[in-house]
């Protein structure tokens, strides 16, 4: 990236790894909270979590302002979170058959909505989690996620029903 | 989605326009559904919104250094175990299950193999497993090139089943050639499966199997292809099958190996020797990770690395830990798994050597508590639940033929009917041909076709082994039998079946005069179009995707065969639309947006799904070639003259001694008038023959 376009974005090269501990103190918490919503347990989120930090550090820049630290972090907490629910399909899928998806019984609240998002199509389980869970607007999701406003709406108006309708597929009540 | 479904999901995030508003709320005052799917929106929203487990995730930690720590021996054929202090049993993952618990645990490599020493040792997914020394392997199944000279063994990691549901999915997709029992005391299944390639334009090839379970929602596919798995028309090879079978045998679920893109150096691993070591830098008990690594690719040198996220380990004057930048621009790939200690070092010439002390390592850093071994699932319900009939009862089971107008004039006249075997399981594929053909299940893995041929009423009972392997068979106006899946095949009843098009297909449709077969795959997402007499085979442009992993994409000729309808998704995840495409060109006339059409009974109508309302069943309905809806039904088959539907539906029906009965009745609907007569209680499938009449199967002596 060259210098004039560090400045467009508001990046700073990091000289040393004080802003680094203060944005983990900061947001790693959250993030790991968000990335756990997704995956299917603690742990995975928390790595996912890790992994977050890592690629941004990778990057060799850092945003200026803070607000604008959180929404970097959360846009590559989320595009991780969608690779990963990908990779997580695909390994259900292959190589032979799909997962057998049978009612959860007497799983958890909290485990089921988990499994529920995991089975939405991730643009549309990330961007519930982002709304619903995270607090960020519309407009937000959609710089993080890459897309426009209305495609944001739609993909929470859809991933909404679609929540509704796998969740009682699975046994959950509602 | 239906129109008041979809904006009172919209109206969570915005204001609707006064029109759309005005009609909701009109539309919520009479619509009890609705006004409950909008409870459930809400309700939702707070489950999504709800707490989440409670994290505290440690202090950031420096992403792994190469080797910054001492002691290690590298190349020579000798071990040395230095393991520094005690460990905490802070496992970041409980895959293992009890393995290595002497006289416990579940029976998987629970003993240890015995290798031929000059296996290697592949660690791939955090998986410790033993490769033949001329084969490769991939931490992919996918990445198997079915061209490669040399044989590989790929993974697959399946979450959330169990062996014998995979084996079951693999019958029922009739993709199964031979399976293999395994000794009792190891549960791995291993089997052969006939599956497409899609990568090469070779069609179907022989790929071999080993599942093996480690653990309660874990299975681990081994897959050789064709070329390590030479087969001679569908057997495999016995060496082959018992090497793949003791690569799964030695197949280890390491605790914690992270990445093992890591690669030292010979250089960084004696680098390492002149730093402190392991107990002087321990931050003990915050041991919460560490890893095993591959040493300068050397196939015989492993390193375990101990790892602490403790920040006073980098606090220390370790000029690798001074700054994160420092760390991050040079370690690939960067995990935050902190700064590793060197433990050991595994360097044998043979295998048996390195991979006991790699397991042995393991369990001894992370000793894994006995669980007991894990419960199998039961099976997932079949269709056949629905009537299983009780022990005592008698078990009989029918097709009879009716004529429509008889039943909505109330005389329920059989005209002609067949007693059939109660192993009746799937029932009938009808087409032009005056006959339908039942899959019967005679006994457990065996399959049988019957075939009923309406005019004269003879009966065939067809044995062909390799006809189970198809999914779907069509009876042809000749009398012979058309069969599509691994390829498309025509054959007598009862006699040889010769490969027509050499083309895989996951679904299929017969042209209405039988000269034509429409098939799609999703490998390659595309249409073609088989001519049955000359066997050529044409590919349709454009691409066709499934809605979702599970379904597939629904072709439907038109009447006079001209046009097909092809019911799909922009992608596995977009919205569903109907194309109707030129079946000669394949060029598209336009799409029907949100409707599958499912039948094209007259060349102004189709029939088709519309919306899928949460939680409700969608909604059938005739349609003009436009997409616009003519009237709402009942979803069912569609008769060859457009005027009846038939379903079969499940109806409560409880009574006292069985509160939970359940019952089979088929539905006939008039299209023109709604009239609707409902009959039987023992009712497991409905469809028409090619003349007109209704077909009915039961399967009496059920409850």
């Amino acid at each position: 990236m060259t210098e004039s376009g560090e400045r467009v974005l508001g990046l700073t090269r990091v000289e040393g790894t004080a802003d680094w501990d203060r944005t983990y103190r900061e947001h790693a918490a959250a993030l790991a909270r968000y990335l756990s919503r997704l995956a299917r347990d603690a742990g995975t989120g928390e790595e996912l979590m890790q992994e977050c930090f890592a690629r941004a550090i990778r990057h060799g820049t850092f945003p200026t302002a803070d607000k604008d630290a959180k929404r970097w972090l959360y846009r590559i907490a989320t595009n991780l979170a969608i690779d990963h629910l990908r990779r997580q399909r695909l390994i259900r899928f292959l190589p032979l058959v799909g997962e057998w998806i049978a009612p959860l019984g007497d799983a958890g609240t909290g485990d089921l909505v988990r499994r529920t998002l995991r089975d939405l199509p991730p643009e549309q389980a990330t961007a519930l989690v982002l709304r619903l869970h995270e607090g960020f607007s519309v407009r937000e999701i959609g710089q993080m996620q890459g897309a426009s406003e209305t495609a944001v709406k739609q993909r929470l108006a859809r991933g909404r029903l679609r929540f509704i309708e796998i969740y009682r597929r699975a046994g959950g009540a509602l | 989605m239906s129109h008041a479904a979809e904006l009172l999901a919209r109206r969570r995030e915005e204001a609707l326009d006064p029109a759309e508003d005005l009609y909701l709320r009109e539309h919520l005052a009479g619509c009890a559904k609705c006004r409950e799917l909008d409870r459930s929106i809400v309700r939702a929203d707070r489950l999504i919104a709800g707490p989440a487990p409670a994290i505290v995730p440690g202090p950031m930690a420096p992403p792994r250094a190469r080797m910054p720590v001492r002691a290690i021996l590298v190349g020579a054929l000798t071990v040395v175990l230095v393991v520094a202090g005690a460990v905490a049993g802070n496992a970041l993952r409980e895959r293992r299950s009890g393995q290595d618990v002497a006289g416990s645990g579940p029976a998987f490599a629970a003993s240890v193999p015995d290798l031929p020493p000059d296996w290697s040792l592949e660690i791939r997914n955090g998986l410790l497993f033993a490769v033949p020394a001329n084969w490769d392997a991939a931490s992919d199944a996918r990445d198997i090139e079915i061209n490669d000279p040399r044989p590989q063994v790929g993974l697959a990691m399946m979450g959330g089943t169990t062996i014998g549901e995979v084996v079951e999915g693999v019958r029922e997709s009739g993709v199964l050639v031979t399976e293999r029992a395994i000794p009792a005391d190891r549960p791995m299944h291993a089997y052969a499966t006939r599956s497409s390639s899609t990568s090469t334009e070779r069609g179907p090839t022989l790929t071999q199997h080993v599942l093996v379970q480690i653990d309660e929602r874990t299975i681990v596919a081994l897959s050789v292809p064709e070329k390590a798995v030479p087969g001679d028309g569908g057997a495999a090879s016995p060496d082959d099958a018992a090497t793949l079978e003791l690569v799964g045998r030695s197949l280890f679920v390491l605790q914690d190996t992270d990445d093992m893109g890591t690669k030292f150096t010979e250089e960084e691993v004696v680098a390492a020797l002149g730093r402190a070591a392991s107990l002087e830098h321990s931050v003990l008990p915050t041991v919460d990770a560490y890893g095993v690594y591959a040493v300068n690719g050397d196939k015989y040198s492993f390193a375990h690395v101990r790892t602490f996220t403790d920040r006073a380990t980098r606090q220390r004057q370790d000029p690798n830990l001074t700054t994160i930048q420092s760390i991050a621009d040079w370690v690939s790939p960067v995990t935050f798994r902190g700064v590793g200690n060197v433990l050991v070092m595994v360097g044998s010439g043979d295998v048996n050597v390195r991979y006991r002390l790699l397991r042995a390592l393991d369990s001894l850093l992370y000793p894994t508590e006995v669980v007991p071994a894990p419960t199998p699932r039961p099976p997932p319900a079949t269709p056949m639940v629905q009537s299983t009939p009780s022990p005592a009862g008698p078990q009989r089971s029918s097709i009879a033929l009716y004529r429509p107008t008889d039943i909505l004039d109330g005389r329920i006249t059989q005209l002609k009917s067949w007693a059939i075997p109660w192993a009746v399981y799937q029932p009938v594929f009808a087409g032009p041909a005056d006959a339908l053909v039942l899959y019967e299940s005679p006994g457990p893995g065996t399959t049988e076709l019957r075939v009923i041929h309406l005019t004269t009423g003879r009966e065939e009972v067809v044995s062909m082994p390799p006809l189970h392997l198809y999914s779907q068979i069509y009876p042809l106006p000749d009398g012979r039998l058309l069969a599509t899946g691994p390829a498309v095949l025509i054959g007598s009843p009862g006699g040889p079946a010769m490969v027509i098009a050499d083309v895989f297909s996951q679904n299929s449709a017969l042209s209405p005069s039988g000269s034509e077969l429409a098939l799609w795959s999703y490998g390659e997402n595309v249409i073609r179009i088989v001519d049955l007499t000359s066997g050529s085979v044409r590919t349709l442009p454009e691409r066709y995707v499934r809605c979702g992993e599970d379904g597939v994409v629904v072709l439907t000729w038109s009447p006079d065969a001209r046009e097909l309808a092809a019911a799909e998704c922009a992608d596995e995840h977009g919205d569903l639309r109907t194309w109707i495409i030129d079946a000669r060109t394949g060029a598209r006339s336009h799409s029907v947006p949100d409707i599958s059409v499912r039948a094209w009974p007259t060349p102004s109508e189709l029939f088709g799904y519309a919306g899928f309302p949460p939680g409700g069943e969608p909604q059938y309905v005739r349609i003009r070639r436009t997409g616009e809806i003519l009237s709402r039904h009942p979803a069912g088959e569609i008769s060859p003259d457009a005027r009846y539907i038939a379903a079969r539906t499940i109806k409560a029906a409880p009574t006292a001694a069985e509160p939970q009965r359940r019952i089979g009745v088929a539905t006939l609907v008039e299209i023109a008038t709604g009239r609707t007569v409902e009959l039987g209680e023992d009712v497991w499938a409905v469809g028409w023959t090619p003349d007109g009449d209704l077909y009915i199967l039961t399967h009496e002596g059920g409850s």
